[in-house]
């Protein structure tokens, strides 16, 4: 082995492929790695400081602004927080409208992870645009599956980043039934690219490596969630809305600008995301996922942070059926409606909690808004700030699992583990007033 | 393919969300229309592997508001021919320049218990507040045909073709019932600079600003308009200063009167 069998650090300056900006320093004694820091450079954008005195209804469209990977997360819990609020109940095709949003999102968001930022990882590139000199048909396959998810965006959107259709109290328009035929037979395709892209993937050879989680998501009865549910952990703290801020700890650490989250009483790290989902909710798929899910030796829970690609893409194929459900439904609906009566927004004085599935995990955000509808404080918690800890630990133990030889060797270890869990750094970066500070 | 000939290009990442980033790879059909007619030697979003300048054509997302992002700053203009804003954080500040105006170690404090851990200026600004900037794309976030003319325009060495006019006209154009005349819901499309297509009266809902200023802006009368809707001085107030804070502060005493 190449390292001498003193202390010394070696530093990865700009973690690639992967949305926003993060540096890695690693300790090492020895062959062995002592310690991790995940250190997070992202600008802090200050969200929850210049959301205080706005009105509670820009909440869903400042802070879709934290992140143009998943906007419709933020706009979907800070609408929901606010609704939960003022004791609003939207209509049922506007939640529907938002449900079809969310599952857009999820496939762009996990079909460009699979296909752009994690594929060339298991086949030797150092980008999706050398890949595609050698898997062409794989990745127009991949791009013409983004564009289904857009294409949801877009029509229920009006664009695919930052859609502006969804507000407090419901949506500005429905789609038309014209709109929804179209959809319809766009997501009829993409459930079979979908069914392709998980078969491609559970092609590749992933490093035997396992690691066992604390797992936090979302559920519902007897369906995967996307937009709401009850929070639950593989664990035994019972976790409610309410509870979700004093279960969970978050921190600030003096390397990072996101803070850090972990939870219970001995302040341990945990996991949200795919992995999470599946590993709570997978048995909810729907019957033609779960047989794939048996066909191609998809362990559940999946533990192994590099098959998160297989779970991601097993999701994606959940977001096109379920897509194609509520298209079905809507047309149905829309055609015999007699139209919808959109809610009155009575300004109320209270807290409100929204939380929902983000492409990378629970979103939570909480709000107090006083008698003229002022915000007057906010938390907001993203998944990676959830998860930051837990990469920490996962990259501590791969690379004490996996002996690179020399550093650049390392380097490259520790962005693959990394890159596995999809990180958003852009998301990481603001958030929550802290209870206690560990340095 | 000679790849010698090509232009280079670097994209790189300030304070932002990313969307604007996300909005390239959507506009070109995936990269590999982009990696057809450019060399990409910085885009770290997507690829592991950077190269150093000097550069063709640099592309810079997001805004400036720490003192070590005003240093790459320096450095990506000395190694960039062009230089692109893309989106409303580097073009206007974005919407955490909304932090100018208000006490900006408040601002750490809120988030940070140790503030003094953190790289964070007071203000956050456009790229073209600290180094000179060739052309700036509008929007939160930009319309993907905007961008790719954009690029292909620098390609061919042509001024890109972009309205400069309103969103109000691209309304008129989509045959859109206005809004704030037939509703009376209050609609910045008038002031707002076009090229998101005018979606939101579309979608049932006022322009709420993401573009920014239109170059020809009446902001006192569309404000006086505004307020006949029913609407108060500082919810005005706030509707104008949200995605590109600075363009229309100036006029913050207009719609207070």
């Amino acid at each position: 082995m190449n390292r001498e069998p003193s202390i010394k650090t070696v530093t990865v300056d700009y973690v690639t492929r992967v949305e926003g900006k993060a540096a890695l320093s690693l300790t090492c004694s020895g062959e062995t790695i002592t310690d991790v820091q995940l250190r997070i450079f992202e600008p802090p954008r200050l969200f929850e400081s210049i959301l205080k005195g706005r009105s509670w209804t820009e909440a869903p469209d400042m802070t879709a602004r934290i992140c143009g990977i998943c906007p419709v997360a933020y706009q979907i819990s800070a609408a929901q927080a606010m609704e939960n609020l003022a004791k609003i109940t939207i209509p049922k095709q506007s939640q529907s409208v938002r449900r079809l949003l969310m599952c857009g999102e999820w496939i762009v968001s996990h079909t460009i992870h699979i296909y752009l930022l994690h594929a060339p990882d298991f086949l030797g590139f150092a980008n999706a645009i050398e890949m595609a000199k050698h898997y062409p048909e794989q990745m127009k396959r991949g791009l013409a599956l983004k564009e289904v998810g857009n294409e949801i965006l877009t029509t229920l959107g009006g664009r695919s980043v930052h859609p502006v259709n969804l507000i407090v109290g419901g949506v500005c328009r429905l789609p038309s039934n014209k709109e929804l035929t179209k959809l319809k037979h766009r997501l009829k395709s993409a459930v079979d690219l979908a069914r392709e892209t998980l078969s491609w993937v559970s092609s590749f050879s992933f490093p035997d490596f396992t690691e066992e989680y604390i797992f936090v998501s979302l559920s519902r009865p007897k369906s995967y969630p996307l937009t709401d549910g009850n929070l639950v952990t593989n664990r035994e703290w019972v976790l409610d809305e309410r509870s979700f801020g004093s279960v969970i700890l978050e921190e600030q650490l003096s390397y990072s600008t996101a803070l850090a989250s972990t939870i219970g009483p001995s302040h341990e790290r945990y996991l949200t995301g795919p992995m999470a989902r599946f590993a709570l909710n997978g048995q909810f798929l729907p019957e033609s996922i779960l047989t794939a899910i048996e066909e191609n030796s998809i362990p559940q829970p999946c533990c192994n942070p590099f098959r998160s690609i297989q779970v991601r893409a097993l999701e994606v194929w959940f977001a096109c059926s379920e897509a194609l459900l509520i298209v079905e439904e809507l047309r149905r609906e829309i055609q015999n409606r007699n139209g919808e009566k959109f809610p009155e927004l009575q300004t109320r004085a209270g807290t409100g909690i929204g939380i929902t599935e983000a492409p990378r995990g629970v979103l939570f955000q909480q709000y107090d808004v006083d008698e003229d509808g002022i915000i007057t404080n906010c938390s907001i918690i993203p998944p990676t700030a959830q998860n930051q800890k837990q990469i920490e630990k996962s990259i501590l133990y791969f690379l004490n699992h996996s002996k690179c030889g020399n550093d650049e060797e390392l380097r490259e270890c520790a962005e693959k583990i990394i890159r596995s869990f999809d990180p958003c750094i852009s998301c990481a970066t603001h958030f929550l007033s802290l209870e206690v500070q560990r340095l | 393919m000679d790849s010698k000939k090509k232009l280079t290009l670097a994209v790189w990442k300030f304070a932002s969300c990313d969307g604007c980033q996300l909005s390239l790879v959507d506009c070109t059909e995936g990269l590999t229309e982009l990696a057809d007619a450019l060399e990409i030697l910085v885009f770290p979003e997507i690829s592991s592997h950077s190269e150093s300048g000097p550069y063709d054509i640099s592309i810079v997302e997001g805004s400036i508001s720490t003192e070590a992002d005003r240093v790459l700053i320096q450095e990506v203009r000395r190694q960039s021919h062009w230089l692109i804003t893309i989106g409303a954080c580097a073009t206007t500040g974005g919407i955490q320049a909304l932090r100018n105006y208000r006490d900006s170690s408040e601002c750490l404090r809120t988030i940070y218990a140790e503030p003094s851990y953190i790289d964070s200026l007071s203000k956050s600004s456009p790229i073209s507040e600290e180094v000179s900037v060739d052309y700036a794309l509008r929007g939160c976030p930009v319309h993907p045909a905007q961008l790719s003319e954009v690029i292909a325009a620098f390609l061919k060495g042509r001024k890109p073709r972009i309205s400069s006019s309103s969103v109000c006209i691209e309304c008129k154009t989509r045959n859109t019932t206005c809004l704030l005349v037939s509703d009376k819901i209050p609609c910045l499309g008038p002031i707002t600079h076009a090229g998101c297509g005018a979606i939101c009266p579309a979608f049932n809902r006022g322009c709420f600003g993401c573009y920014g200023s239109a170059e020809t802006a009446n902001i006192r009368s569309l404000s006086s308009k505004i307020i006949e809707c029913g609407v108060s001085p500082d919810q005005l107030s706030r509707l104008l200063h949200s995605f590109n804070p600075p363009d229309w502060f100036a006029d913050e005493e207009v719609a207070d009167e």
